[in-house]
């Protein structure tokens, strides 16, 4: 037979047709729920999808639009279309059934055109762009985010700047505008004479005002106009806010190596030399973990165990100009799901670096596990004030430790009295008044202590800290003497009756014409001390729970539990002189992943060409920010950084793919429709978020509302509203919290063919209705006009 | 017939009556039995954008607290009460519901090696109630396995959270804190309303005098202080003023505070249990039309359709009252979809009796839509976490007419695909039976589609659905296959306009979400039902079992898909 004609056979038959449509079912079943490992359906996870299988690696998206189901559907559309025009006459009976097989058919043909051409993505666009202009320095150019800081200039001449509040709806009231609403921001400024506030307000520039130091401890900070008589007190620091302008969008499930080349400046801080260019990454997987090698990693339990070495080798090739390694292609080696960078301590080399774990357990059977740095206390976990480790290099060190001497005052006067004078201050009582001042011998000074600190923690620092009151010829003042003498200060003696605290006071000029040293205490600087050395194998443990009370000191032997006080007891698990500290990722273990955080985690290694094979991790950035200052709030900034052996340093993150937008986008304002009881920031609370945005391009510019259900089109692209920015309170001491609502992201979309699919499908709709309807109808009335034919009823 | 209808008819108002002897009258059981919070049932409370009445609003908060359980036979809204102003009360106490066994097996196994652990009583009861009291939960061993099992993200993080949340919640001040009964006195819309206490301080910073005065304030302190004292009638005085000062009050300020007979009818519909108990009476009908069918008693015909009757009108008697107290078409969450979905199967066979009900398919629309609804009602009444009756507002997305329009149509068309497979599974049980007669090679079918069957002759005679001479089977056969083409057609339609709304909701007609993939999975089931009834020879016992698939594949779409497999459509 011929073959052409069994192929023809083939696709005429219904049976095939079938069979092609239950095939589909699998497929789809498979790829989508996926397939349940085990009897428990209604664990999530019982449901393995299939696309996510270790060589597959595939998104929903491109599990229906792979080469099988592409290949089942064009065979399932020739039999439809062959099976229809053999076996199915085309006549009003058949109408229905040919309506819809013409309607399949026509969805199929809209749906190839859509989803070849289909190209989606996000594009975030924060309310205001914060442009800051110092005199004989370059302009900066910022997000106003709450906590946005930037420093301009060097040294004394530094200006410094921090985002300390952010209103979205500040309330105008003055002139003509009172009672508008506007995007406002407060900016503390710390010029080099001067610190103040300055707060502008999105598209009122003539209302930018400065906020002063008052005096007054129940207002700090009073307006300018009222205190200086002008509303800005620096009339040559320009700050204005104007709109974020983005002309690119990001490519949803893409990827992309983004690189610079930067320079380091004298703060730590890398500034680009080159522009950030993008090279799209093809290939990466998404949901499994790939290792060129052991050892790349901090071993993970179980989840590491289930990861093999399967290296992966992906060549990244330059494709912009500008790329600082054009030419030379980045190859990815490694790819992690979830990975965070961790730096661990672990026992060997040649460093003398002791580390400890330290359990507690009380009698309740409650644990909490410690880590400990001799060298580098700000790495310990433990509360300095409750628990320190030490290292000793000799006994006597010990010795007064167990003898403690101290605190003490060392005084020098520079070219009078000859000497020093070593003081003793711990007979001295801390807060009495009537201390009497005493003679500096052979000096004009005399002084008196006031209060004294041992050993604060401040920002990781061990800071001892003496008051004291000092006289010279009817003078009088306060001077803060520290341990490193470089910080001492000298302040204004407090007014009686004024509350001020530390950080309102200003200091004066310090007192060159004596010098103080505050020594502190030799005793231990917490209640339980853990003191190695100065054997190397050597632990001990100095306990000091009462004031007044000598010190008890024990040996300590690893893995061994001593009661530490009744009822709790401690265990020193694990000890090492000598250790090596080492930063890599660490593999976040599938069970502890949640599903819906996607690929935000995921890492990726890459070999930099120059970079002498050095190990380059880059963390996924959801959006290629550019700088620490264009990051929206709630989204981590972490590029990588390589020295290459030519001596340039380059700078590299992994994000996705971005596509130009048919027309400039700006977001001129942002706007919630609440429920009743108005907006609490939670998203029950709202009933609809509206951004404004601005469209800008050759024709012209238009402002257009976005909103959900509500998209705008330009240039054959939809913008519709992704995401928005709920209040976010502070995170972490120190951090700014925010109100909100200070970016939008909008999603962008292109649609090509959907009106070729919305027909198809209609028209299967008119289908199936005359073929279940209409057809019986036609059937019965032929079967009456038959019998009327054959002249009577059967 | 007249025996069983009795026997019926006692069995359901003896029980509760027994029930309620059996427990001591309020006033002789300890505080705070005696306490009537009748009054509160018309004040008006704001919760999350959203205001309710207070039975409503306590009940969802205490929802999140003791799940379906109630603590010593005492009302959610009274336990919500006591338990804010008597919390010592409450120590020790089962209070918090722990839904997964397995979990709470974990939680009894941490208890047992605790260094003192709970009696093995307590523990049995927990096991059995799920009711954990704070001493279990508190346990440093219980503590320790709630650190480790929150790594677990998929299996664990969310009961173990569910746990902690509710153990914040329980704590008095926050329960006072979520109290907010005044509205703004600046009668705007958007203003934030207050807890009492908040409108005390308010009123205090503007004359303090005045608003020790306030009946309001003082009446509400008068509360606080004799629920604190267990003082019953004085309770009972402040709580009666407090449900009349309240709403004239607020409505004095607010125009958008709610009537008090929508305040009334919420918390009823609540006190009712959301009428998920009519599922008792749709399995009566069910049990009367089954003898119907099978022995062809007239009576029991009638008294099927009797009882049907009065469960559909509860029914929609609970739909009303839903969409009334929360202004809005009951199809936005789990439980509206669930119900409604059953309801517009109600109205469906309510349509085709009417029209068919002298032909041979009488009784087979009622019994699968008595069915259909006496399943949902029973996964409602039974899973309340789940299926949650409580209101919450919409999610923004939602606020669309194609929440009206898709969501009818798809619900609908999973309603008939579910009586087609109550048609279908009983085309097969009569198949099985017919085989066990030892009658093999019967092969029982209507010539001509479902409404085809309606209307086309068979040679000669009748519609084969209207001649008496069609076998039981082919009835059966016709009955599925009118459903099935129905929904068909609904399911194609209704998937069609979710694209048109997805398009310009998330920027895509079709994303291949889980939902939509196995929506359109039911759809090839159908497509495939259709296509091998043409081919195969025993049309009827395919059809009928690709019915059942096709119905197991919406059913998992529904319930696995969105409670196992995340997914866009998660919210119903």
């Amino acid at each position: 037979m011929n073959p052409l004609k069994l192929i023809f056979a083939f696709f005429c038959s219904v049976r095939v047709g079938i069979t092609f449509m239950v095939l589909l079912f699998i497929y789809s079943g498979i790829g989508s729920a996926g397939i349940p490992i085990h009897w428990e359906l209604w664990e999530p996870t019982t449901w393995y999808a299939l696309r996510e299988a270790r060589g597959l690696e595939m998104t929903e998206f491109e599990w229906f639009h792979w080469w099988p189901f592409y290949t089942l559907m064009a065979f399932f559309s020739v039999t439809l279309i062959v099976t229809t025009l053999r076996r199915i006459r085309f006549n009003a009976i058949n109408l229905g059934v040919w309506m819809i097989h013409t309607g399949i058919i026509t969805l199929v043909i809209g749906s190839v055109i859509y989803f070849a051409t289909k190209i989606e993505g996000d594009v975030p666009i924060a309310r205001a762009r914060m442009n800051i202009e110092v005199p004989g320095q370059e302009p900066v150019s910022m997000l106003v985010m709450p906590g946005s800081t930037v420093t301009i200039g060097e040294g004394l001449e530094a200006w410094s700047f921090l985002v300390t509040g952010i209103d979205p709806e500040w309330e105008l009231l003055s002139g003509d505008d009172a009672g508008v609403r506007a995007y406002s921001a407060s900016i503390s400024v710390q010029s080099p004479e001067r610190q103040f506030i300055r707060q502008v307000i999105l598209g009122y520039p003539q209302y930018t005002e400065d906020l002063v130091a008052s005096g007054d401890p129940n207002q700090p900070f009073a307006r300018a106009i009222k205190v200086v008589g002008t509303p800005v007190v620096d009339e040559s620091l320009s700050i204005s806010l104007v709109p974020d302008v983005r002309d690119r969008f990001h490519v949803m499930g893409s990827s992309a190596i983004y690189l610079r080349e930067v320079v380091e400046q004298p703060d730590g801080s890398m500034v680009g030399v080159t522009p950030w260019v993008e090279r799209p990454v093809e290939g990466l997987p998404r949901f499994n973990n790939y290792l060129s090698r052991w050892g790349t990693t901090w071993p993970a339990t179980k989840e590491f165990l289930r990861t093999r070495v399967d290296p992966l080798d992906i060549q990244v090739a330059s494709v912009q100009k500008g790329d600082p390694l054009a030419d030379s292609p980045i190859r990815v080696t490694d790819y992690l799901r979830a990975a965070m960078l961790e730096t661990r301590t672990e026992p060997g080399g040649d460093t003398l670096a002791p580390a400890a774990k330290v359990d507690f357990e009380t009698s309740e059977g409650r644990t909490q596990r410690y880590e400990l740095f001799a060298m580098d206390p700000s790495s310990s976990n433990a509360d300095p004030s409750l628990m320190q480790f030490m290292w000793i290099d000799d006994d006597d060190r010990f010795d007064s430790l167990m003898n403690p001497i101290g605190p003490r005052v060392v005084i020098e006067v520079p070219g009078g009295a000859p000497g020093t004078w070593t003081i003793p201050i711990e007979s001295l009582s801390e807060l009495d008044p009537d201390l009497p001042m005493q003679q500096v011998e052979g000096t004009a000074y005399s002084w008196r202590p006031v209060r004294y600190d041992e050993h604060i923690s401040i920002e990781g620092r061990d800071i001892s800290m003496l008051r004291v009151e000092i006289e010279k010829d009817g003078d009088r003042w306060m001077r803060w003497v520290f341990d490193d003498p470089s910080l001492n200060g000298d302040l204004p003696l407090p007014v009686p009756g004024e509350k001020v605290s530390d950080h309102t006071v200003e200091r004066r000029d310090l007192d060159a014409g004596i010098e103080m040293r505050f020594e502190p205490s030799t005793r231990p600087a917490a209640p339980v001390l853990l003191i190695a050395g100065p054997d190397a194998s050597r632990l001990r443990l100095v306990t000091s729970f009462k004031p007044g009370e000598p010190s008890v000191a024990r040996d300590v032997i690893v893995g061994e539990a001593m009661e530490l006080v009744p009822g709790i007891t401690m265990t020193v698990p694990t000890y090492s002189a000598n250790t090596t500290t080492s930063t890599r990722p660490a593999i976040v273990p599938r069970r502890q992943l949640d599903p819906a955080i996607g690929n935000q985690y995921s890492m990726i290694r890459t070999e930099v060409p120059g970079s002498g094979g050095r190990e380059a991790w880059l963390a996924y950035h959801h959006w290629p920010f550019e700088s620490r200052g264009e990051v929206l709030r709630r989204f981590p900034w972490r590029p990588t950084t390589v020295q290459l052996e030519d001596g340039r340093t380059i700078q590299l993150m992994l994000s996705r793919r971005s596509e130009a937008l048919p027309a400039a986008v700006s977001l001129i304002g942002f706007d919630t429709q609440d429920h009743i009881g108005g907006f609490t920031g939670s998203t029950s609370s709202v009933l609809n978020w509206t951004s404004l945005v601005r469209f800008d391009d050759a024709t012209g510019s238009h402002e257009v509302d976005i909103s959900v259900n509500d998209p705008a089109e330009q240039d054959g692209y939809w913008f519709f509203q992704s995401q928005w920015d709920p209040p976010d309170p502070a995170r972490f001491s120190g951090d700014i919290p925010s109100l909100g609502l200070n970016y939008t992201v909008l999603g962008v979309g292109n649609r090509r063919g959907v009106w070729v699919q919305l027909a198809g499908s209609i028209l299967m709709v008119i289908g199936l209705m005359y073929a279940f309807y209409i057809k019986p109808v036609l059937v019965r009335r032929r079967q009456e006009a038959a019998i009327a034919t054959a002249g009577g009823t059967a | 017939m007249i025996r069983c209808l009795l026997l019926l008819i006692t069995l359901f108002t003896v029980s509760p009556a027994r029930a309620q002897d059996a427990e001591p009258p309020a006033e002789s059981r300890p505080f705070p039995h005696g306490v009537d919070i009748a009054p509160l049932d018309v004040v008006a409370v704001w919760q999350d954008g959203r205001v309710k009445s207070y039975d409503s609003f306590a009940r969802s908060i205490m929802h999140s607290i003791t799940g379906p359980r109630e603590i010593d036979g005492q009302s959610p809204p009274l336990t919500y009460l006591d338990l804010m102003l008597r919390p010592q009360a409450y120590q020790g106490v089962p209070l918090y519901y722990v839904k997964k066994k397995p979990f709470r097996a974990l939680l009894v196994d941490a208890a047992l090696e605790s260094s003192s652990p709970p009696d093995r009583d307590e523990l049995e009861a927990f096991m059995k109630s799920g009711l954990a009291s704070d001493r279990l939960l508190e346990l440093p061993a219980v503590q320790q396995l709630f650190s480790r099992l929150r790594s677990d993200v998929l299996r664990f993080t969310k009961p173990v959270e569910a746990v902690e949340s509710s153990m914040r919640l329980a704590d008095p001040m926050v329960l006072r804190r979520l109290l907010v009964l005044m509205p703004p006195l600046s009668g705007k819309y958007s203003d934030p309303w207050m807890t009492l206490d908040e409108y005390q301080v308010s009123f205090a910073r503007i004359d303090p005098n005045a608003a020790s005065m306030d009946p309001m304030v003082q009446a509400w302190l008068a509360m606080v202080a004799a629920w604190q004292k267990e003082d019953t009638v004085a309770v009972n005085a402040a709580v009666a003023q407090l449900g009349q000062l309240l709403p004239a009050a607020g409505r004095s300020v607010l125009a958008e505070y709610p009537s008090e007979q929508r305040l009334h009818l919420e918390s009823s519909y609540f006190k009712w249990k959301g009428f998920t108990w009519v599922w008792m009476v749709y399995l009566v009908s069910i049990i009367f039309l089954l003898m119907a069918i099978v022995y062809g008693w007239s009576g029991a015909r009638w008294g099927g359709i009797a009882f049907f009757i009065a469960a559909f009108g509860l029914q929609t008697l609970a739909l009303i009252l839903r969409w009334y107290v929360s202004g809005r078409w009951p199809n936005t969450n789990m439980f509206e979809a669930v119900t409604t979905s059953t309801w517009f199967g109600g109205c469906f066979a309510v349509i085709m009796e009417v029209f068919l009900g002298r032909t041979r398919v009488k009784n087979l629309f009622f019994l699968s839509s008595a069915t259909a609804s006496m399943f949902a009602l029973m996964a409602a009444s039974f899973n309340p976490l789940q299926l949650s009756p409580h209101f919450s507002n919409r999610m923004p997305v939602l606020h669309d007419v194609w929440l009206y329009i898709h969501t009818n149509v798809i619900i609908f068309s999973y309603v008939l695909i579910f009586l087609a497979s109550v048609s279908a599974g009983l085309y097969i049980l009569y198949r099985l039976f017919r085989l066990c007669r030892g009658e093999r090679g019967v092969q029982e079918h209507v010539g001509s589609g479902g409404v085809g069957s309606l209307i086309i002759r068979r040679r000669g005679g009748e519609a084969a659905l209207l001649d008496s001479g069609t076998s039981f089977g082919a009835v059966l056969d016709g009955t599925t296959m009118i459903l099935v083409e129905l929904s068909f057609i609904l399911l194609w339609a209704g998937l069609v306009m979710g694209a048109i709304w997805a398009d310009h909701s998330w920027g895509r007609p079709w994303g291949w979400d889980p939902k939509e993939v196995f929506a359109l999975n039911t759809f090839l089931i159908y497509a495939i039902l259709i296509h091998v009834r043409m081919k195969s020879r025993d049309k009827g016992l395919w059809t009928a079992i690709l019915a059942v698939i096709g119905c197991a594949v919406m059913l998992f779409n529904w319930i696995v898909i969105n409670f196992t497999i995340s997914g866009l459509h998660s919210y119903a």
